[in-house]
């Protein structure tokens, strides 16, 4: 697999508004990225997400760092590196009066290399050749996201960068979009940046992880690989709530992430299932309900960026 | 680049607003030519002003569309192609499929100034065949009409070097109320100006010229020395508004 893009160091920061002070967006940020992978862009509102997409796009310019697409530096030839990049960035946006198919076509101009019949290709792969000559005006979210990606596919990108694409998405089309993008990037080796709030989604369909708090880089790495080394969940119901919660504090092995009434949720770190279980018959604890689930994509990310776990109810 | 501006020509094409306004000044023109003739009104407008008539009427309409209306007009026209677009994400949009800012920005400069020249040129096409409805053939005096012409030919420049003007505000404030604003408040120092003893500032005031030219009236000649004068500053002017843009465009952070 060759590698599609490697960013280093990327650094920018942003003037205060009314103030001589500067805050930092993105700081010492930096992944590479190999053809046919997904790379989840993950962060809580203002975490830099989309400031280091559109630092990559060349839409935002960079304090520091260096970015490489396909063997080619955004410095040197930017016309050139950004020509295997496509990109849908916010809110889809289109020339509303215009059809989907007209929209397309509009920007396929822009290419030399388009051949005919690509553009409505484009619009059947992406699910919408049955609303080519409908008006982008008429358009759910939904299908402008499609139409964002079949735009963002002109020119067969080898990298496509989405910014929060199942924004506004039922759960149905939420799904559609992502198994849409995995299947071009088994199908095609595209290689994917998608920022997203939808963690459960990502978990699944990411083969990369990136989480950024407060402009900084704070876990990286293989999907699978960070959730393998990472402890598993408890979720129960125990009677005696002062005994229970002073069982669990005092507990070696365990911390308690969350309690809401009689229900606990707990983190399992240096003891396993079945020991915890002895323990709490071992205090005379009574158990009403107890299940164990692996460690989310979703717990990992509360955890590290300090937000509170979901509890049980 | 070439497929960009023609994108662009195509999308300001599309805009309503230049079908609807020319009709209204068509409707303007034709109701203000049928007004004037009678007796009282031209009688009243030779009095007031003393320009007005017969085959003065084109050259009166001119300096009526571009001395104000047409400006308006093109700022209008201007903040949704360019503050809009930029408002709605799509400015960006060429720059995810290979076009370079620069480029870009040259491309909507060529389209809005061509543009900006052409509906110049419309308005008189309007005014001769409102003018000849009512008048006929009385409006083809040769002195007139070349005289009219020239100016005509000379407001475009001038129009050409406002919209180069509007295209930079647009840019730098990227906001469409704040581009009107600055254009209105541009309308009122030149006022200023032209009517000031202010020597040295009329010299170097681009405006100047354009107001120099278009008032003129039928027994004066255009001075030679303020046409040799009047176009170069213009064109230096036209010159800073597009550099403006493009130093403008580099930097900015969409």
């Amino acid at each position: 697999m060759e590698k599609i893009i490697s960013v280093q160091n990327l650094r920018k920061a942003y003037k205060k508004s009314n103030t001589f002070d500067f805050e930092t967006a993105v700081e010492n940020v930096s992944f590479d990225l190999m053809s046919g992978n997904i790379m989840g862009l993950l962060g809580t509102n203002g975490a830099g997400k989309t400031t280091t997409l559109k630092m990559i796009t060349n839409l935002c310019s960079k304090d520091k760092g260096k970015i490489v697409i396909d063997n080619i530096s955004l410095d040197s030839d930017p016309g050139l590196a950004l020509s295997k990049v496509g990109a849908a960035l916010d809110t889809p946006s289109f020339y509303q009066e215009l059809t989907a198919r007209e929209n397309i076509e509009y920007f396929a101009h822009l290419y030399n290399n388009i051949p005919d019949g690509q553009v409505m290709e484009l619009l059947d792969y992406v699910g919408l050749s049955s609303q080519t000559e409908k008006k982008v005006k008429k358009f759910s979210l939904g299908m402008k996201q499609r139409l964002a990606l079949a735009r963002a596919m002109l020119g067969q990108p080898k990298l496509i960068i989405l910014d929060e694409p199942a924004n506004g998405l039922d759960p149905q089309g939420q799904i559609n979009l992502y198994r849409l993008i995995c299947d071009m990037a088994k199908e095609k080796h595209t290689t994917f940046i998608v920022s997203s709030h939808q963690l459960h989604d990502m978990e699944k369909f990411c083969t990369d992880i990136l989480i950024l708090d407060k402009g900084k880089s704070i876990l990286q790495g293989k999907t699978e690989e960070i959730l393998s080394e990472t402890t598993n969940i408890v979720d129960c119901i125990l009677e005696e709530t002062k005994a229970a919660r002073s069982v669990l504090s005092g507990c070696q092995g365990i911390s308690l992430v969350s309690q809401k009434g009689n229900q606990f949720t707990i983190r399992l770190e240096n003891i396993c299932f079945n020991d915890f279980v002895k323990k709490l018959v071992a205090n005379h604890l009574h158990i009403r309900y107890l299940s164990m689930r692996k460690y989310s994509l979703q717990d990992l990310f509360l955890k590290l960026t300090g937000g509170v776990e979901p509890c049980i109810h | 680049m070439y497929s960009l501006t023609r994108l662009y020509a195509q999308k300001i094409c599309r805009q309503k607003l230049i079908y609807i306004f020319f009709a209204c000044f068509f409707t303007a023109s034709f109701f203000y030519a049928f007004l004037i003739s009678t007796p009282q009104m031209e009688e009243m407008l030779n009095i007031n002003i003393g320009i007005v008539g017969r085959k003065n009427f084109p050259e009166f309409m001119m300096r009526f569309y571009v001395g104000t209306v047409g400006i308006l007009f093109n700022v209008f026209l201007l903040t949704l192609f360019i503050c809009e677009e930029d408002r709605n994400k799509m400015l960006y949009q060429p720059l995810l499929h290979g076009e370079s800012r620069s480029r870009m920005i040259w491309s909507k400069i060529y389209v809005a100034v061509s543009m900006s020249m052409i509906f110049v040129l419309l308005t008189a096409f309007i005014n001769y065949i409102t003018a000849y409805m009512r008048w006929g053939y009385e409006i083809f005096d040769q002195t007139a009409l070349i005289r009219t012409v020239m100016k005509y030919l000379l407001s475009a420049i001038y129009m050409s070097v406002i919209t180069l003007g509007i295209i930079a505000l647009c840019i730098y404030t990227r906001n469409a109320w704040k581009t009107i604003f600055f254009v209105i408040i541009y309308l009122l120092i030149d006022q200023f100006i032209y009517s000031s003893n202010i020597v040295f500032l009329q010299k170097i005031w681009f405006g100047y010229y354009f107001n120099l030219w278009t008032f003129t009236y039928e027994y004066q000649k255009i001075p030679l020395s303020e046409l040799l004068i009047g176009i170069p500053i213009m064109v230096v002017y036209g010159i800073i508004f597009s550099q403006i843009s493009l130093c403008r465009i580099q930097k900015i952070d969409f």
